[in-house]
């Protein structure tokens, strides 16, 4: 009760679901690349493992640079990427919506690589990379607004003062916790 | 919303696989890329859904023990946390405790997930008086990736009263005086304004005093009298002696005396009366200014009375001033080993006969002696020369009575207070009003005090403040609290039947009617 919560980690691998996304990823790398690309699937599910999924889809695809060369055929790399989306999924069923949550994923997944790809057909890569960047940070500033406005915290006027706090006037319910919490208090002082 | 650390490490990874991309350029690397920002997206989503119904379903209260309190008190202040919805979010809540109120930690619970409901109550301490106002508790949510801060739940308020003394009852056994300081009559006529009365002529009245328009009336001669104005001179003798100290801060004896000091000191500025004061410490008089104008002395006066501490305890002329009359006995040596006034003193236990014996006992629930009887100094002094020239069996049966008298009168004459009125009141030339403010723990010495107050002026009210009123935690018992209220307001009668004198209590209303409230329940019980 006393620990805070600057030390609560975010949600790591160990569960079963999370071995087995984690092994089909080692079976991709293998797979496409053969000996040299299970040893790099075994390692990138070791840092999944360890670390997280976002550190395991780092690594993997830092992997995938050294084992799989330029040029591959399409089917092979989609082979490898299906299993990452497995990575990314599996920890998303823990929620009260994993639905509408792994939705958000594989839509934002799905914006991304084909954003990058559409302008990777025009563009340099470099342009590419930008542009995915920029869709990455105009997405969770959609969205940290989008929390605005849903806890209440955006002020009234657009002259940016300070926010609202969410809750309304205490309720005759809370006036009753009141009570029972005066009559019962839990002393640790 | 905020990225913790941990968020801005998956954002920074998404940034350098994107630059490594463009290094190796490999567009496979920026897959890796997008999938990370479609992870990180997907649990800002879901934090966004979560912080959302743990909000929803969260209710914080704050609940301080009372809602008014006195300044510089303590009292419990109690949150409370309770969600109802599970979600994945840990939550730190924190108290909004109003500015200037002080606790030695923090008032914040943790709900981590898997915990529904904490509550944590810490000691609150309120040194600023008026109306304080809780902040709304500040909740801080996060799931390890982002944070975000939002204020709920009640805000409640709490009346803090300054620290002067809440009411203080001036009266004489529980009941308020009726008409307090003010215009006062001399029971005297002569040159005035205020008609006194019509009266026929009688020898000795000048023909000035005659009305001839009602002599002409009746067809004997009438005179009129008038009220005669004269000044009365006021002499304050307080008491600032370290028992004087008794009571929680500021709500101590000498406080309550000290307002009721300044209230006569300026009725007399009012009423233009002369005035004087005379403080008294344990050593002695700490501070006499003379009698003179209320308009010359009013401003010093009050910034003395203002000033004014209690002394340093110094037992020595304070225990010599507590013996009872006649010779040492075991309690009263017992009692001369302590601190008179002290709690200690003050925690002897009443005894039956408390209300019962004809003796009359202080409020140590030590006997003290009849006082009507008590010859004056002088006669015991006189008594003992008329004793020293005969050697008959009468003579050396009285000697010894008369010796121990003297002894006490000597030791009485060295108390502080008494040594002070001795010295100021008994040298004011004409009628003066003494006001003594002392409390009751010196009833031997303030006794004979008031006595030769008395000799000295033409009149005397005495101003006491009973310890069982002001002893913090003195009301515990309030049996016990009333026996000794009943030993004072004996004492107190005792003082009041003396003539001229007039003997008032001093003391916090709520206190006294409380120590009035157990004794009228004591009566209801030994009725049925």
């Amino acid at each position: 009760m006393s620990a805070r919560i600057d030390s609560v980690p975010a949600a790591t691998g160990g569960d079963w679901p999370t071995v087995v996304s984690l092994g089909a990823l080692v079976v991709a790398f293998g797979v496409v690349a053969g000996p040299l690309g299970l040893l790099a699937g075994l390692a990138t599910a070791l840092v999944g493992y360890i670390l997280g999924p976002p550190y395991a889809l780092a690594a993997g695809h830092v992997a995938l640079v050294a084992v799989v060369p330029a040029g591959s055929a399409l089917s092979a790399v989609v082979l490898v990427e299906a299993a990452f989306v497995l990575v990314l999924l599996v920890p998303l069923r823990r929620g009260a919506s994993p639905g509408h949550t792994a939705l958000v994923a594989v839509t934002s997944a799905l914006v991304l690589a084909g954003v990058a790809w559409l302008v990777l057909g025009t563009q340099s890569i470099r342009l590419a990379a930008i542009a995915v960047l920029v869709l990455l940070g105009i997405g969770a500033y959609g969205l940290h607004r989008l929390e605005l406005v849903r806890l209440g915290l955006v002020p009234e006027s657009d002259d940016g003062d300070a926010a609202t706090p969410l809750e309304t006037e205490p309720t005759a319910d809370s006036s009753a916790e009141t009570t029972r919490s005066t009559t019962e208090p839990a002393t640790d002082s | 919303m905020y990225l913790t650390r941990r968020g801005w490490t998956v954002g920074a990874l998404a940034a350098v696989l994107a630059v490594l991309a463009v290094v190796f350029a490999r567009p496979i690397v920026l897959a890796g890329s997008a999938f990370l920002g479609a992870w990180l997206l997907a649990h800002q989503y879901r934090f966004t859904r979560d912080i959302e119904r743990t909000v929803d379903s969260l209710s914080v209260v704050q609940s301080p023990a009372r809602t008014t309190i006195r300044t510089g008190d303590e009292m419990p202040v109690t949150l409370t946390a309770r969600r109802e919805t599970e979600t994945a979010l840990s939550l730190e809540i924190t108290a909004g405790l109003p500015v200037g109120t002080t606790t030695t930690e923090p008032i914040a619970v943790t709900l981590a997930p898997s915990v529904e409901r904490a509550d944590r109550t810490r000691t609150s301490r309120w040194p600023i008086a008026g109306r304080h106002s809780f902040d709304r508790a500040t909740v801080t949510a996060t799931d390890g990736l982002f944070s975000e801060t939002v204020t709920v739940g009640t805000t409640p308020t709490v009346a803090v009263e300054p620290p002067s003394p809440r009411t203080i009852h001036v009266g004489e056994g529980g009941d308020r005086i009726a008409a307090s300081y003010g215009s006062h009559e001399t029971g005297q006529t002569g040159s005035g304004i205020e008609l006194a009365e019509l009266r026929e002529y009688v020898p000795g009245d000048t023909e000035k005093q005659i009305d001839w328009k009602a002599t002409a009336r009746h067809g004997t001669p009438y005179v009129r009298d008038y009220e005669a104005e004269t000044d009365r001179r006021t002499l304050l003798v307080v008491d600032h002696r370290a028992s004087l100290a008794t009571g929680s801060r500021a709500e101590t004896q000498l406080e309550a005396l000290r307002e009721i000091a300044l209230v006569i000191a300026g009725n007399a500025r009012r009423l233009n009366d002369p005035l004087g004061l005379v403080t008294v410490g344990d050593d002695g008089i700490t501070n006499h200014i003379g009698m003179a104008s209320s308009v010359v002395n009013y401003g010093s006066v009050r910034r003395h009375l203002l000033e004014l501490e209690a002394t340093a305890a110094d037992t020595t002329p304070v225990a010599t001033a507590s013996r009872s009359d006649g010779p040492p006995t075991a309690d009263a040596t017992a009692a001369s080993s302590s601190t008179i006034g002290s709690a200690e003193t003050h925690e002897s236990p009443p005894s039956a006969e408390t209300t019962t014996s004809p003796i009359a006992r202080n409020a140590t629930g030590r006997p003290v002696a009849p006082r009507q009887d008590r010859p004056a100094p002088a006669a015991v002094r006189r008594s003992l020369d008329d004793l020293e020239g005969t050697d008959d069996t009468f003579a050396r049966t009285l000697r010894p009575f008369y010796t121990d008298r003297q002894v006490y009168r000597e030791r009485i004459a060295e108390t502080p207070l008494y040594g002070a009125v001795q010295r100021t009141v008994t040298n004011t030339k004409g009628a003066t009003w003494t006001v003594i403010c002392t409390d009751d723990s010196r009833p031997a010495e303030l006794h004979e005090t008031v006595s030769l107050a008395r000799r000295g002026s033409s009149e005397v009210t005495v101003l006491l403040a009973p310890a069982v009123l002001y002893e913090p935690g003195g009301l515990a018992d309030l049996e016990r609290a009333y026996d000794r209220y009943l030993a004072f307001e004996e004492f107190r009668r005792e003082l009041a039947k003396l003539d001229g004198v007039t003997a008032l209590e001093v003391g916090p209303a709520d206190r006294l009617s409380a120590v009035l409230e157990a004794g009228r329940s004591r009566s209801r019980g030994g009725h049925a």
